[in-house]
């Protein structure tokens, strides 16, 4: 196999709330505020191969989105390592994001044509007077037309402001796009066409994705591979179809078995019990013992090791 | 739609309310009377050479030892009011734009680094802004005037010191609101320099309730720079602001003598009034937890 | 069976500074007793007005202009406040995607419940008391009597949302309105609060609108399902019939455009463009500049509610089997 795009290697990352300087005082004249920890990352370890899709699924708190955040380079791990090795020169513009809120993630004061332009102005991708035809070329790639130029994003649906938020990305010629929920907020028929969109860029330009969602049938559409996440560990992770057709993981089983899908006739709803624990306070042990219908002594006590089962690696004592 | 329609959307939204329009005209009047007042007044009253001690504290209506009538009365130095208090506009507006100029732009700068840098920068910089919104406006601006000296540079640095805290404050929240955005991450992602970021997305992003702030700061400082013309510490005798037309007509209210503070007071309310119908609905407007 | 709940007509339109906008035009929907309804659409599709309007709880600048809705043979467009408040939480409830909006930040859970069940019942307090924990061990809160005492940012989303139900079923209503009430949950709470739901809504014989965007939740659980669009119900059948036999092409084209629907990697069939804005007359079919198979006719004249084969389609050129006689 060639050399992967991304190597996350042992990566943890934890959020520390500080305390704020009222409660060090006190904690000089013997109070005790501790600072509190999230540990949203612990220990992740994967690859993401050239050309690729890596879906990333899992439920709120999995730790799903910074993992991305830390792949895309907008924030470093706390312990681990990222390697990043595109084929061009600027590795800095060669990891893209995508977001989620296609409102949020957009400049709600600069015209399209600077929102999207601006950057491969001031990288001196493109010459100033070059960026007007520029932007109308990535304009055309996304599925819209030159007549947007001086629009201002609240003057879009949410499809066509992930479109521009797609653009955007492109305009610095990436090779990553790390796709945090990034069809999460649009309704059913314009996902569809985001999503082929995705599928589509990635034949022209030959991007590579990491895509997020909590929605699997999603990630079971676009991925060639998918990692499943609980409370910052990934639990499972192998090629699309051995997972979704034959998970082996006790949490993934439930999950998919949870995905809602079109089914006829009256359906009993697979229910696995309790909710996912604070990642301030995670499970000793295996972080999804306290749910799993199997666990046992040792699963609250020892993490489980990753181990392969096929070509599904695995950390789950009883795989 | 066209580009300049976020603009024109919030002006219609604006002139939706009729009293804030009503405020807006006023406003307007108030301002052109300032600006026009050597035309709109019969004398300068600054001119010390025009004025007649004779004419002191004429009720309105009066005519004057030259034959010049007093359509709201005279002062006790003899001014035509009408024009002292034109006059006395200029130098309250003056005074209060001008101080809030400055001290928004010192609000504006330190907040916007407060918020991006953050961490010790962010700590130092609130804790000073506490510090100083914690004493009375009035207390700072009487102890500076009183070691400055009289003279409207020293009253508008007096104003500017007692309110850069405020916008500082403002600016400070809302652009961390900012930051926490998506829009930000995806600048940083594409590796846009920091002033850039801070000028280009940041920046402009921050300022509609810093806008809201400052027209309603405008008002207090007007009214501040009144108190402190009151109080005698503002600007000299011989070129009265409205506050020290109110100042010099006091003792003479219980006289009967009421004009001379009554018609400046007027001015001053009417001024202030405009001011915070206008800054009431620019709230309304600009703030988006309340658009439709 | 018998019918429950008949709206027929329906139009709520709300007034804007841009002109009228008909959120809810004519719908017409039956729900009879026990069934559960799955009511689907896109944003802006009219879905959560339609259960506000059933709720009497559409405030200005919306109003219900015409129509009817007949709570066994009792008409509500029109009631009075007071008899209102008499129906709500008593006879017909609702539950919401936020379930902040019935639930009091300040407030204490066992405050609240007692407050909802003594507006309908006079019991006791501790009667009240013993009904609430009751009621929150019915949706699957654990130690209920302790969880009682609570506040509600004490809660996770998932158990907030429980809490809201436990309040909405108290005096087991005979209507349940519940507009998202899981979308913004992860998908394994998602199936807990489906579970619950189908359960206590099959024991208490309560029917159920499930208002949704998607299509999938509410396939394993509504026995009907009325799919909106531009303020419509362009399609109102069996579950079973409508989705393997969708006669809308709106609704085949929703079906479509799910992942599940097709093959991982292949590209997804898409409806084209973007829903309509609301506003102004209403010209031809809503749906004809989206639809492939839209002919001259459809955007001229608004095609009419036919019902057959207990099927009802709005569209010219709806497909349908031979009916056998």
């Amino acid at each position: 196999m060639s050399e992967p795009l991304v190597a996350v290697d042992h990566v943890s990352r934890q959020f520390v709330k500080p305390l704020g300087w009222a409660e060090s005082l006190a904690n000089r004249v013997g109070g005790d505020h501790r600072e509190v920890v999230v540990h949203a990352l612990d220990d992740v370890t994967l690859d993401i191969q050239r050309g690729e899709v890596l879906g990333i699924v899992g439920e709120s708190g999995c730790g799903k989105s910074t993992l991305g955040r830390i792949v895309a380079g907008l924030l470093p791990p706390s312990a681990g390592a990222v390697r990043f090795d595109p084929s061009g020169s600027n590795a800095k513009l060669a990891r893209q994001m995508i977001f989620q809120d296609p409102s949020a993630s957009l400049n709600p004061r600069l015209h399209v044509v600077d929102q999207i332009g601006e950057a491969a102005v001031a990288h001196g991708l493109v010459k100033p007077r070059e960026m007007r035809d520029y932007v109308v070329n990535l304009l055309a790639q996304v599925g819209l037309d030159a007549s947007v130029l001086s629009r201002f994003p609240h003057q879009f649906s949410g499809g066509q402001r992930a479109r521009i938020g797609i653009a955007r990305a492109l305009a610095v010629k990436p090779e990553l796009l790390v796709c945090d929920e990034s069809v999460a907020a649009l309704d059913v028929s314009i996902q569809a066409q985001v999503l082929n969109l995705f599928a589509e860029l990635k034949r022209s330009l030959g991007l590579t994705y990491m895509f997020i969602s909590h929605d699997l049938g999603v990630v079971q559409h676009l991925s060639s591979r998918v990692a499943v996440m609980y409370l910052g560990r990934v639990v499972e992770i192998g090629s699309t179809a051995s997972i979704f057709s034959g998970p082996k993981h006790p949490y993934t089983q439930a999950l998919l078995e949870a995905m809602p899908r079109i089914r006829t006739g009256h359906q009993r709803f697979a229910v696995i019990k309790g909710e996912v624990a604070s990642p301030v306070n995670p499970p000793s042990g295996c972080h999804f013992h306290p749910r799993c219908p199997r666990a046992d002594a040792k699963c609250s006590a020892v993490a489980p090791v990753a181990v392969m089962r096929g070509d599904i690696r695995i950390a789950c004592h009883y795989a | 739609m066209q580009e300049a329609s976020i603009w024109r959307e919030k002006l219609a939204d604006f002139a939706a309310s009729r009293i804030a329009l009503f405020g807006l005209a006023l406003f307007v009047l108030i301002v052109l009377a300032a600006l026009f007042a050597p035309w709109l007044s019969m004398q300068n009253p600054y001119d010390l050479a025009q004025l007649d001690i004779m004419d002191a504290r004429l009720p309105p209506g009066s005519t004057g030892g030259d034959g010049q009538t007093f359509l709201i009365g005279s002062d006790e130095q003899g001014r035509d009011l009408w024009s002292a208090i034109l006059y006395g506009l200029r130098i309250s507006l003056g005074v209060g734009v001008i101080s809030t100029l400055i001290a928004v732009s010192i609000g504006l700068v330190v907040g916007l680094i407060a918020a991006y840098r953050g961490g010790r920068w962010d700590n130092v910089i609130m804790r000073i802004v506490d510090i100083q919104l914690s004493f009375p406006a009035i207390l700072i601006a009487l102890i500076l005037l009183a070691v400055l000296g009289q003279g409207i540079g020293k009253i508008i640095a007096a104003l500017v010191t007692v309110q850069w805290a405020y916008y500082a404050r403002t600016v400070r929240g809302a652009a961390l609101a900012e930051m926490s955005k998506d829009y930000i991450a995806a600048a940083k992602g594409l590796a846009l320099s920091p002033a850039r970021i801070v000028f280009n997305h940041l920046l402009p992003n921050s300022l509609p309730p810093l806008i809201v702030v400052a027209s309603v700061q405008v008002a207090h400082a007007i009214a501040l720079e009144a108190t402190l013309s009151f109080l005698g510490l503002g600007l000299p005798i011989t070129e009265p602001s409205l506050g020290l037309l109110i100042a010099n007509g006091y003792q003479y209210l219980l006289s009967g003598k009421y004009w001379v503070s009554f018609f400046p007071g007027v001015a001053l309310l009417l001024t202030i009034l405009s001011i915070n119908l206008v800054a009431d609905q620019l709230r309304d407007v600009l703030n988006p937890r309340l658009a439709k | 069976m018998t019918t429950l709940l008949d709206v027929k007509g329906l139009k709520t339109y709300f007034a804007t500074t841009l002109g009228e906008v008909r959120a809810v035009d004519d719908v017409s929907l039956a729900v009879a007793e026990g069934e559960v309804v799955g009511l689907v659409g896109e944003s802006g599709s009219g879905k959560s007005v339609t259960g506000y309007s059933l709720m009497g709880l559409v405030d200005a600048p919306g109003r219900i202009v015409a129509g009817s809705v007949k709570l066994q043979g009792r008409e509500l467009v029109g009631l009075g406040e007071r008899d209102w408040r008499a129906l709500r939480g008593h006879d017909i409830a609702m539950i919401f995607q936020d379930p902040m909006l019935t639930l009091n930040p300040v407030l204490r859970i066992d405050t609240q419940i007692i407050e909802a069940i003594r507006a309908h019942a006079d019991v006791s307090a501790a009667r009240a008391r013993e009904w609430a924990a009751e009621a929150l061990a019915g949706v699957g809160i654990p130690s209920p009597a302790d969880r009682l005492t609570a506040y509600p940012h004490q809660f996770s989303g998932g158990m907030r949302q429980r809490v809201a139900i436990a309040i909405a079923l108290l005096h087991k209503p005979k209507l349940l309105i519940a507009d998202e009430p899981t979308t913004a949950l992860d998908v394994t709470i998602q199936g807990q609060i489906l579970a619950q739901v189908q359960t206590l809504a099959t024991q208490m014989k309560t029917s159920v609108i499930w208002i949704t965007h998607d299509l999938s939740v509410v396939s394993g659980l509504a026995n009907r399902i009325a799919v909106m669009y531009a303020g419509r119900i362009v399609e109102e059948g069996a579950t079973t019939d409508v989705l393997t036999n969708p006669a809308h092409p709106y609704t085949r084209g929703l079906l479509r455009s799910l992942p599940s629907q097709n093959k991982p990697g292949e590209t997804l069939t898409q409806i084209p463009g973007a829903p309509p804005r609301l506003l102004g007359e209403r010209v031809g079919c809503s749906f004809a500049p989206r639809c492939d198979q839209a002919q001259v006719v459809c955007s001229e004249a608004d095609p009419d509610r036919t019902v057959a084969a207990n099927r009802a389609v709005r569209c010219h050129f709806a497909l349908r089997e031979e009916v056998a006689v």
